[in-house]
């Protein structure tokens, strides 16, 4: 301890101030208790959501074998799934309908809706944009000139594997001039990112335009609206192996930053004050966002709204703090796309709708009716 | 005091010399020199845009600078970033919110914030948040949303959270900014406190010369990104310097048996 001058000129104020904070200490003590109780009750609510919405996954599994044309029992589709898992051999009638069409089309839609419900919550904490979503920094409308680019070029046998690629191309050349634009003169603001995100979104999707009518054939495209619209249709097995990797590394690495991520809320010189470098963790984030997209994006199209209105409806029951928004609005996301291309099959039998047309529908509804009810007075 | 023990600390100088902070080719503060002692409040002054704020940057790493400032006598430089949050509260002049941000999770950032996903909040922790709360006066408004508080109630909710890093150097940019008059003296009594009951280096910037030469152990003026003056309040917050720097009349009376310095 260093000098502790008498309080010359001022005896009242340092009373008043000792105090103040006298005062204090036995609500403190109460206080105290009650605290980490709530900390509990809220890990507890986090941990029944996502138990919740992965048991609603799971579910949605079970009415994705069922549904469509040739409806399936659970008992069957169960049992299809184990002769799946386990290398038994089908039963000839049916089985395969489910085993390689169904169920990977339902894992699929969970595991982009996880990375979109993900993707939404970094990137409205990233750019400090409650209107942020997965498209917003130029990777899904590159992924789709991308993907367009190929269709219309490429004839038709080899479309299966070279759409993803173009796609995954296109949402890294998206997010690259974003980023390239954004810090052209000094650091990446928010502001800026957002700004050259508009830019570079508004030019791809003008190409993509461009290349769709120039290509002049009626069955591409129709094509290159299809995915553009987005959908899981057509998944296979084998498709899911990068995704999943993407997602899990993704989630553990997001997890460990989570903290880092609430910082950023707050402010770039706050951030640097609380031991962030807002910069640094900016440019680490967007290159993983840009990857879980690309791969998102190649595999599914562009599914939109999914990564505005999840984070948000999580929001409002675990808080924003990102260890536990970040898990809930992964499992959240995924038990809604799930069901999303349920619906989306059974609506019109025997077509189908595309997923993103669903998940627009009901995710601009459902915002709509967040809006109203639950943020006002905070807007 | 209940918890004098821990609430006491044994605070580093800060010791700023020859620190120049430019961007691009733009030099905004030049080879700026001071000392802060610990159990003083330093208050920084200057009209607008003579680089009180970007000073400050410097000091909590939002800046780079050429110079040296120290702390306790290590450079800053030196410091992890474990150890510069350990070490330095900071008040910014920053309102910005995540919607849906509890004020009580705003205040507890400032123990948790270089915590993994899994870290909890332990007893002390619990109690720093509680205390911090209490002297900002914002236990009440813990459970309220962050953007659905006044301007003054976030004012003091970020205060809350500087407080409750519990630090050695504490740095406040204009903290009694959109304050009413009430809660700007309780603040300024509180940095007082902070400094002469418990010891800690109190760095402030400030637009109120009233205040400054009230609450001011030492005054920093600073004016086109130099050091003007520097030294205890009536030797710096002259009339003449005041005309000079800021083209007000002012002077010195005295009020019930002290010197208050008043502004024309």
């Amino acid at each position: 301890m260093k000098i502790l001058r008498p309080a010359a000129g001022t005896p009242a104020d340092t009373q008043s101030a000792r105090t103040e904070s006298t005062g204090a200490g036995r609500s403190e003590a109460a206080r105290a208790v009650r605290a980490p109780r709530r900390h509990r009750a809220r890990d507890a609510l986090t941990a029944a959501l996502v138990i919740g919405m992965l048991a609603l996954v799971v579910a949605g599994f079970g009415a994705s074998g069922m549904v469509g044309s040739g409806e399936r029992s659970l008992i069957d589709v169960l049992g299809i799934a184990y002769r799946r898992a386990w290398g038994v051999d089908y039963v000839p009638d049916g089985d395969l309908l489910v085993a390689e069409l169904r169920l990977p089309r339902g894992m699929l839609a969970a595991i982009i809706g996880a990375s979109l419900g993900l993707v939404g919550c970094v990137l409205q904490a990233v750019v400090r944009n409650p209107l942020a979503d997965s498209s917003i920094l130029g990777g899904t409308s590159g992924a789709a000139l991308g993907a367009v680019g190929v269709i219309a070029l490429a004839p038709g046998a080899a479309l299966s594997l070279a759409i993803p690629t173009g796609a995954f191309a296109g949402a890294g050349v998206g997010f690259a001039l974003t980023i390239l634009l954004a810090s052209a003169r000094g650091a990446a603001s928010p502001l800026k990112l957002v700004l050259a995100g508009m830019a570079v979104s508004f030019l791809l999707a003008a190409l993509t335009d461009f290349v769709i009518i120039a290509a002049g054939d009626d069955r591409k495209l129709r094509s290159a609206i299809f995915w553009q619209l987005g959908s899981v249709a057509g998944a296979q097995w084998g498709d899911m192996l990068l995704p999943v990797f993407v997602l899990v590394c993704g989630i553990a690495y997001l997890l460990v930053r989570a903290r880092r991520l609430d910082t950023l809320a707050f402010g770039d010189h706050t951030a640097h004050a609380l031991g962030t470098h807002p910069g640094r963790l900016r440019a680490e984030l967007i290159t993983i966002c840009a990857l879980i997209v690309g791969v998102g994006v190649a595999a599914a199209g562009g599914i939109g709204f999914v990564s505005l209105v999840i984070p948000h409806a999580v929001r409002l029951v675990v808080g924003t703090a990102h260890r536990r928004l970040l898990p809930a609005a992964a499992a959240t996301g995924a038990a809604f796309l799930t069901w999303a291309d349920v619906v989306s099959r059974v609506i019109t039998p025997p077509s189908e709708i595309p997923l993103g047309v669903i998940t627009a529908i009901i995710g601009s509804t459902v915002f709509a009716v967040l809006m109203i009810t639950r943020m006002r007075g905070t807007l | 005091m209940k918890h004098t023990n821990s609430t006491q600390c044994t605070a580093g100088a800060l010791t700023v010399e020859q620190v120049t902070v430019s961007v691009g080719r733009t030099i905004l503060v030049r080879d700026v020199s001071f000392h802060a002692a610990p159990g003083e409040v330093t208050v920084l002054v200057g009209p607008n845009g003579s680089g009180k704020s970007t000073l400050l940057g410097g000091v909590f790493g939002a800046r780079t600078f050429s110079g040296e400032i120290r702390l306790g006598g290590r450079r800053l430089t030196e410091l992890s970033r474990l150890e510069r949050v350990r070490r330095i509260g900071v008040l910014t002049q920053e309102q910005d919110a995540a919607l849906g941000t509890r004020t009580r999770e705003a205040v507890e950032l400032g123990r948790t914030a270089l915590q993994g996903p899994f870290g909890r909040l332990s007893a002390d922790d619990d109690r720093h948040v509680a205390q911090a709360m209490e002297k900002a006066a914002v236990t009440h408004l813990a459970a309220r949303d962050l953007a659905t508080l006044s301007g003054g109630e976030r004012q003091r909710t970020h205060l809350a959270r500087v407080l409750a890093q519990h630090t050695e150097l504490i740095i406040m940019d204009e903290p009694t900014n959109h304050l009413d008059i009430g809660h700007q003296r309780t603040i300024l009594r509180l940095l007082t406190a902070l400094a002469r009951d418990e010891g800690r280096t109190v760095v402030v910037a400030l637009h109120d010369l009233t205040a400054a030469a009230q609450f001011g152990d030492r005054v920093v003026l600073l004016a086109g990104g130099q050091v003007q003056e520097t030294g205890r309040p009536r030797q710096v917050l002259t009339p003449e310097v005041i005309a000079a720097h800021f083209d007000v009349d002012a002077q010195w009376i005295e009020v019930a048996g002290a010197q208050r310095l008043i502004i024309d």
